[in-house]
This record gives structure tokens, C-alpha cells and sequence, in this order.
């Protein structure tokens, strides 16, 4: 595993599709070092999920995190999930590679996305969504 | 920008914590996991870590086995973990389960030697699909059988047995005569604490 003198931590990069949420914490995710969120760095709320957002945040988290010694970070990418989609959204993508340009070193990545064994009525009605 | 306040704000908290180096269990020789940081001493109690077993041994061919770590003492600036759990990945689980096939959970929830209380789910996988009165009885000899292997252990030694492989070989037997089985996985276990142990027992 890591050497003694290199602090690893995890981010956990919440991408929804109308907004992005990274947050740094130290490995047992119990201490909070550093976190953005798309209305930190965008001005229209429409944007908050953009990629481009994401790269500025995660740049951003990546300074924090690095001014606090951190060199490492394991990802845990999660999506809406329960009863909506899983498939994270357009900022996780752009998030990682931003963190990894940050010059921060990339551990695992893993999908965290709650998924449900069942799974609730999904919203829309019988008829369906009508536009 | 309101977001330059919270960091120099934060900083100050930060430099008055302390960190603390976090080690696995002795089964895996204490092996350095990484460090937490903490105001507090007696927060860092009861903290779970995440690792794979495939780091925590080396071994690369079980890095589908998700660890669950909890700190349980703390001495000076390095802190002990024991087992709180363990998990088999997501995307190897998918690989696993497949169409026209069942896919049969059994919760195994029992007391280990040492009084803690543990929930084992054995998953089998077989060849074809099963009637619903084989499931049942593949059900009742992999529950059966499991409590017969884990009872006389203590909590490591359960954990031995359940991450060595050896208990899902010898529960792919007992399957194997009932119905064709593809494979028997132990896919996830959890340590249950005191208080949340007494409600549901």
C-alpha cells in the first residue's frame, strides 16, 4: 500500500444531471478536506452540471487537497440512483481526468451508485411522461 | 467569494488536528492502511475503512473482495482496526449472475465463538434454473452447513475461513449434490455492533 509519508484520500464525485458534487475526505470518510459544488465556480444553474464545471472544481478541490499533503486520491463515483438513473453524469468523467491533470495520483475508481435490489414505481405515470 | 472564507476557515481547524496512522488486523501482519485525521482521540474509534483484499495481501487475483475495516483502539498516534465486513464487488457480481440461471442468497446470521455477532450471505450459482423446491433445499443444507464450519471459530478465524475460499468449496459440494452448480461465493459478510445486534436478535 501507500508509503508512510504519502496521504492518500477519497473523493467522492457525486454527478447528477443537474449538478456535481466532489468531496475530499480522508480515507474512513469520516474528515472533510476540501469541497465544491457546480454553483462554487458556474453563475447559470444550467451549467452546474457541465463538464467544464467539474474540471474547475476538481481542479480546485485538487489545490485543497494538495496544500493539505495529499498526493493520492481513490475515486468513488456515484450517480442518482434508487429508483433514477445510474449512470453517472456528464461531470464525472471531466472530474477524474481533472484531478488527474491536477496532478494528483488516481487509486481505485469505484461506482458507488445505490442501486436497489427491488426498486420504487419510477415517476412519470402510467402513460409516461408526456411532453 | 464565499468559498475563499470556508477554506481559510477550515485551515485553522486542520493544523489543530492530529493525524494517525491506521493498521489492518493481525491476520494481514498489521499492515499500514493509510492515516485519518482527527481533533479527538476518541473520534477515531469506530471509523471504517475500505480497502480491497487484493491490496491488503498482494495478491491480485482477490481484488474483487471488498474490505471493511473498523477502528476498535487507538494507542498514541497509531490506531488498530478489526473486521467490520466484507463485500464482493459490484462488476464481479455482475459477471457472475446470468439469464436462465438461478442465482440462490442465503442470510446466515449467527454468533461467533468470541460473542460477536455476524450475518454471512452465501450466494450459489447454478447451471440451469432450479425449481423453487431445490432452491429451498440448496438453501437448507448451505445454511445448515455454514453455521456447522463457523460456529466453533472466533471472529478471525471466520474470517479465515471465509476469505481463504476453503468454507465456499466445501459449501460447493454439499450443493453440487442436490443440483448442478456453477459456483458458490460468499458475497458478503457484516459485523454487527452491540447495540444494533440486540434489537434485531
Amino acid at each position: 500500500m501507500a508509503s508512510d509519508k504519502e496521504k492518500w484520500g477519497i473523493a467522492h464525485i457525486f454527478a447528477s444531471f443537474n449538478n456535481t458534487i466532489i468531496t475530499v475526505t480522508d480515507l474512513s470518510g469520516a474528515e472533510t478536506v476540501a469541497k465544491s459544488s457546480g454553483g462554487m465556480v458556474v453563475k447559470q444553474d444550467r451549467n452546474e452540471s457541465s463538464p467544464y464545471a467539474a474540471m474547475q472544481m476538481a481542479a480546485n478541490v485538487a489545490q485543497a487537497a494538495q496544500e493539505k499533503g495529499f498526493v493520492g486520491l481513490h475515486v468513488k463515483v456515484r450517480a442518482l440512483g434508487r429508483g433514477k438513473q445510474r449512470s453517472p453524469g456528464p461531470g464525472a468523467q471531466a472530474a477524474i481526468r481533472s484531478l488527474a491533470r491536477a496532478g494528483i495520483r488516481i487509486g481505485r475508481i469505484e461506482d458507488v451508485t445505490p442501486v436497489p435490489h427491488d426498486s420504487i414505481r419510477i415517476k412519470g405515470g402510467r402513460r409516461g411522461r408526456r411532453v | 467569494m464565499a468559498k475563499k472564507k470556508q477554506v481559510g476557515k477550515r485551515v485553522e481547524g486542520w493544523k489543530a488536528k492530529s493525524w494517525y496512522k491506521v493498521f489492518a488486523p493481525e491476520a494481514f501482519n498489521k499492515a499500514y492502511l493509510g492515516d485519518t485525521i482527527s481533533g479527538d482521540p476518541s473520534t477515531v474509534v469506530g471509523r471504517v475503512f475500505q480497502t480491497t483484499l487484493g491490496e491488503l495481501t498482494n495478491d491480485f487475483s482477490r481484488q474483487h473482495i471488498k474490505m471493511k475495516l473498523r477502528i476498535s483502539n487507538v494507542a498514541g498516534d497509531s490506531a488498530y482496526t478489526e473486521y467490520y465486513g466484507h463485500e464482493i464487488s459490484r462488476d464481479y457480481m455482475r459477471s457472475l449472475t446470468k439469464r436462465r440461471t438461478s442465482r440462490i442468497d442465503c442470510f446466515v446470521p449467527f454468533t461467533t465463538k468470541d460473542g460477536k455477532f455476524i450475518r454471512i450471505t452465501v450466494t450459489c450459482f447454478t447451471l440451469t434454473n432450479a425449481n423453487l423446491s431445490q432452491e429451498h433445499e440448496i438453501r437448507k443444507l448451505l445454511t445448515q452447513q455454514t453455521l456447522q464450519e463457523l460456529k466453533p471459530f472466533d471472529l478471525n478465524g471466520v474470517y479465515g475461513e471465509v476469505l481463504s475460499g476453503d468454507l465456499a468449496k466445501d459449501l460447493l459440494k454439499t450443493a453440487k449434490e442436490v443440483f448442478p452448480v456453477r459456483r458458490v461465493e460468499i458475497i458478503k459478510s457484516k459485523v454487527e455492533l452491540p447495540q444494533t445486534a440486540q434489537i434485531s436478535s
